[in-house]
C-alpha cells in the first residue's frame, strides 16, 4: 500500500497536470513554411530554453504565396493547442507578426493566449514590399506585395482590438544582407534593413521613429526590455525574443 | 579571400563618404530650419491627416555605421529606457484588462486609423536609384472601394518638401483574386488608366464597376501600377498601389438603419439591425462620441450571422464612458463591417458603411467598474505563475503610460509616483536615444 501511494505521488510530481500546461507557439516570416524553415533568411532558429514551457509548437504557416492563407493556418494551429486548460505563447519573427495579430484581431478572444512577443515584427507593413527585388531577396516569394503597409494597415486589421498585450523587440543594425544596405533609405526611421520601427513597435501611423518608446502605438502593443533595437539587423534579430526572455537584452 | 571581401565593403561604405557627409550636414541643416519656422510637416506627402511633425530622427542605422567606419565619435552607453524603471507583465495586463479587449477608450491622437478608418496609409517614399533625394507619394482616397463607388489614386513627387515636375508614362489597374472562385485571363486584363494634372498631383478617377463589369461578385483587389519620370530623373520609375474592390451584389450584408440602445450591465448596448445575404462570420466596428465632438470609445463586434434580418448588440463598457468625461446625448458613428472568409484570398468582404449617424436614448447609468470576466482572472493566474518564474517579458515605464488612454494613464502615473505629463504621446516623442556601438 505504500508503495503504491509512493508511486501515486512520483506520477503526480512527475505529470504535468492539464491545468499547468504552457504551450510556446513559434511563427516564422515571410517566405517560409514552418520556424525551422531557413527561407525567411533569419538566424538559425531554435526554441527557448525556459523550465516553465511543456511544450514547443513549430507553427506550420505557409507565408510562401498568400497572407490570408496564413492567417487561416495559424487559427487552425490555435484551434488546436490553446484551448481548453492549456495557455498559450507566441513568438513571431517579422510577418510571423502580422499573421498572428490579423488572426487575434479578426478572431478575437477565443484562445487562451497569455501574451504575443514578436522580433522584428512586419505587423505595420514593410515598404520595400514593393520594391522590384523585394521578392528575390526572399527567394523569389510570390507573398512578398502582400506585406506592405498599405495591405497590413487596411481597416479590416483593427490592430487595436488584439485582445491579449502585444510585445516586441526590434533590430535597428545595419544590414549588409539587405543588397549591401541598399533597403535602408526606403524603409523611415532607424530600421534594420526589412521592417521600419514603426512596423517592428506597433506604431498607429507610418512616420519614421528612432525607437520604440516615443509616441502612439496601437492599443495593448508595448516595447519590451528596451526602448531602442539590438544593434543588429534583420535576419540576425530572428530569436532576439528569446534571447531576452532567456538572459534579458 | 577574406581581407578582399572586406576591403570591398570597407570601399563600398566609404565611397561617395566626402558627398554623403555633405549631404548630411545639409539635411541637418534643413531640418533645423523647418523646426525654427515651425512647419507643421516635414515630408510633403498631400496627405492631410497626417499634418503632423514626426519625431526628430536620430541618425540610421547606416549612418552610424559610416560614422563608426570612418572614425566619428560615439557615444557613451545607452540609456535603453530614460526612466529607468520597468513594468511587470502582470501589472501591465492587469491595466489593459481594466477595459475589456473589444471596448476602450477613443483616442483621436492614437486612433485616427479607427475614426480616420478607410484611408490608405502611405507615406511618401524615395525613388528607386534615385540620388538626389526624390520621393514619390502614390496613394488612393480609400482602401475599400465599394460597389459602382469610384476611387480616386494620385501621384505627387517632391524633393525637400517641394513639388517636382512629373509626367506620367504610362499607369494600369487589374483585379487580383488569389483563392477561391478565380477570375478568367480575360477578367484579370488590366485597364489603361489616363492621368490628368492636378495642380502639383496626377489624378485619376476610376469607377471600377465600369472598367471590369463582368468580374464575379466576390471581394478583388485592384493593383495599381504606375510608371513615371520626372525632372533630373535618370531612368523611369514604377510604384504601386491596391485597394480591396466589392464589386456591385457582392457586399454580404448591409446595415438596415434601424438602432435602439438600453444600458445593461453598466454598459451602454446599442443594437443594429442588420440584412444577410451570405452568412458566415463577421467583424462590426464603430465608434461612440459624446456632445459637442467629444470621443468616448470604440467597439468590435464578431460573430456568426445567418440569412436574413437581425440585430447585432454593440457594447460599449460603462468604464470607458465614465472616464471619457463626455456628456450626452452620444452618437455611434464610423459604422463599418465585413464577413470574414478563410478559404477566399481576399477574405474580407465589406459590407456598405453606413453613412450616417444614430443618437442614443440612453444618457446616464453608466458603471465605473473594471471589466469583470472569468478568462481575466485567469489570464492574470496564470501571468501570476510564469512571473514567479522569471518568465514575462516587462515593458519599460515609457511604453506603459505611453499606451494607456488619458485618465488612465493618470491614474497609473500616481500609482507609480510620476507625472503623467512626461508621458504623453507629445513628451514621448521627445524622447533620444544616444546611438550604441555597433559590434563589429
Amino acid at each position: 500500500m505504500k508503495t503504491l501511494a509512493t508511486l501515486a505521488l512520483v506520477a503526480f510530481v512527475l505529470l504535468p497536470s492539464v491545468a499547468d500546461a504552457q504551450t510556446m507557439i513559434y511563427v516564422n516570416g515571410l517566405g517560409s513554411t514552418n520556424w525551422l524553415d531557413g527561407s525567411s533568411k533569419g538566424e538559425t532558429p531554435r526554441r527557448a530554453n525556459l523550465s516553465w514551457i511543456n511544450t514547443h509548437v513549430d507553427a506550420w504557416v505557409d507565408q510562401r504565396y498568400d497572407h490570408q492563407q496564413a492567417v487561416a493556418q495559424f487559427k487552425g494551429i490555435l484551434d488546436q493547442h490553446c484551448r481548453g486548460t492549456n495557455w498559450c505563447y507566441v513568438m513571431a519573427y517579422s510577418n510571423g507578426g502580422a499573421v498572428t495579430t490579423e488572426t487575434l484581431s479578426v478572431y478575437g478572444n477565443q484562445w487562451k493566449i497569455a501574451w504575443i512577443f514578436t522580433t522584428a515584427g512586419n505587423q505595420g507593413g514593410s515598404e520595400i514590399s514593393n520594391m522590384s527585388w523585394m521578392s528575390e531577396l526572399f527567394g523569389g516569394c510570390d507573398m512578398a506585395d502582400e506585406i506592405g503597409p498599405g495591405v497590413h494597415r487596411r481597416p479590416s486589421f483593427n490592430h487595436n482590438a488584439v485582445p491579449v498585450a502585444v510585445y516586441n523587440v526590434g533590430g535597428d543594425g545595419y544590414c549588409w544582407g539587405c543588397g549591401l544596405g541598399a533597403t535602408h533609405p526606403f524603409l523611415p526611421g532607424n530600421d534594420d534593413g526589412v521592417v521600419a520601427p514603426h512596423s517592428a513597435y506597433s506604431y498607429t501611423n507610418t512616420n519614421g521613429y528612432d525607437h520604440g518608446c516615443q509616441a502612439t502605438q496601437w492599443t495593448n502593443h508595448y516595447t519590451a526590455y528596451r526602448c531602442d533595437g539590438v544593434n543588429e539587423d534583420h535576419f540576425k534579430v530572428k530569436t532576439q525574443h528569446i534571447q531576452c526572455l532567456e538572459s534579458g537584452c | 579571400m577574406a581581407i578582399l571581401i572586406g576591403g570591398l565593403g570597407l570601399f563600398w561604405a566609404l565611397r561617395d563618404r566626402g558627398d554623403e557627409d555633405a549631404r548630411a550636414d545639409e539635411e541637418v541643416a534643413s531640418v533645423e530650419v523647418r523646426a525654427e519656422e515651425d512647419r507643421p510637416r516635414t515630408r510633403f506627402d498631400g496627405n492631410e491627416w497626417r499634418d503632423v511633425t514626426p519625431p526628430s530622427r536620430g541618425r540610421s542605422s547606416a549612418e552610424r555605421e559610416a560614422a563608426l567606419l570612418s572614425g566619428a565619435p560615439t557615444s557613451g552607453p545607452t540609456p535603453r529606457y530614460p526612466s529607468g524603471r520597468m513594468v511587470s507583465s502582470l501589472d501591465v495586463y492587469r491595466a489593459m484588462s481594466a477595459y475589456p479587449p473589444d471596448s476602450r477608450p477613443l483616442e483621436p491622437e492614437r486612433h485616427h486609423d479607427l475614426i480616420d478608418w478607410n484611408r490608405q496609409q502611405h507615406g511618401s517614399n524615395p525613388i528607386e536609384g534615385d540620388e538626389q533625394g526624390t520621393t514619390y507619394l502614390y496613394t488612393a482616397d480609400l482602401a475599400w472601394v465599394m460597389g459602382e463607388g469610384p476611387i480616386r489614386s494620385w501621384l505627387q513627387v517632391s524633393r525637400d518638401d517641394q513639388p517636382v515636375e512629373a509626367e506620367v508614362l504610362q499607369a494600369w489597374v487589374a483585379p487580383n483574386a488569389r483563392r477561391g472562385e478565380e477570375l478568367t485571363p480575360q477578367q484579370r486584363q488590366p485597364v489603361r488608366l489616363e492621368y490628368t494634372r492636378d495642380g502639383d498631383r496626377w489624378v485619376h478617377d476610376l469607377v471600377p464597376a465600369q472598367a471590369f463589369p463582368n468580374v464575379p461578385r466576390r471581394s478583388i483587389d485592384l493593383v495599381f501600377v504606375i510608371e513615371f519620370t520626372y525632372e533630373g530623373a535618370t531612368r523611369p520609375a514604377r510604384a504601386a498601389l491596391s485597394a480591396l474592390w466589392a464589386p456591385p451584389g457582392a457586399q454580404p450584408a448591409r446595415f438596415t438603419g434601424t438602432f435602439r440602445d438600453a444600458v445593461e450591465a453598466g454598459s451602454l448596448a446599442i443594437y443594429v439591425g442588420v440584412e444577410v445575404t451570405e452568412p458566415g462570420f463577421f467583424n462590426v466596428d464603430a465608434n461612440l462620441w459624446g456632445e459637442g465632438e467629444a470621443p468616448v470609445a470604440w467597439t468590435k463586434w464578431r460573430g456568426d450571422l445567418t440569412p436574413g434580418q437581425q440585430e447585432i448588440r454593440l457594447s460599449f463598457f460603462g468604464k470607458a464612458l465614465v472616464d471619457s468625461g463626455a456628456s450626452p446625448p452620444f452618437r455611434l458613428e464610423q459604422l463599418r463591417g465585413f464577413r470574414y472568409a478563410e478559404s477566399q484570398s481576399p477574405a474580407v468582404q465589406p459590407m456598405d458603411a453606413y453613412p450616417g449617424a444614430y443618437v442614443c436614448t440612453s444618457r446616464e447609468g453608466f458603471a465605473d467598474a473594471e471589466w469583470d470576466d472569468p478568462l481575466r482572472e485567469e489570464r492574470i493566474a496564470e501571468l501570476e505563475r510564469v512571473e514567479s518564474q522569471g518568465g514575462n517579458p516587462p515593458v519599460p515605464l515609457e511604453s506603459f503610460l505611453g499606451n494607456l488612454p488619458p485618465e488612465q494613464r493618470a491614474r497609473e502615473a500616481e500609482r507609480l509616483g510620476v507625472d503623467p505629463n512626461d508621458f504623453t504621446a507629445e513628451a514621448l516623442s521627445r524622447i533620444e536615444l544616444p546611438p550604441d556601438e555597433p559590434e563589429m
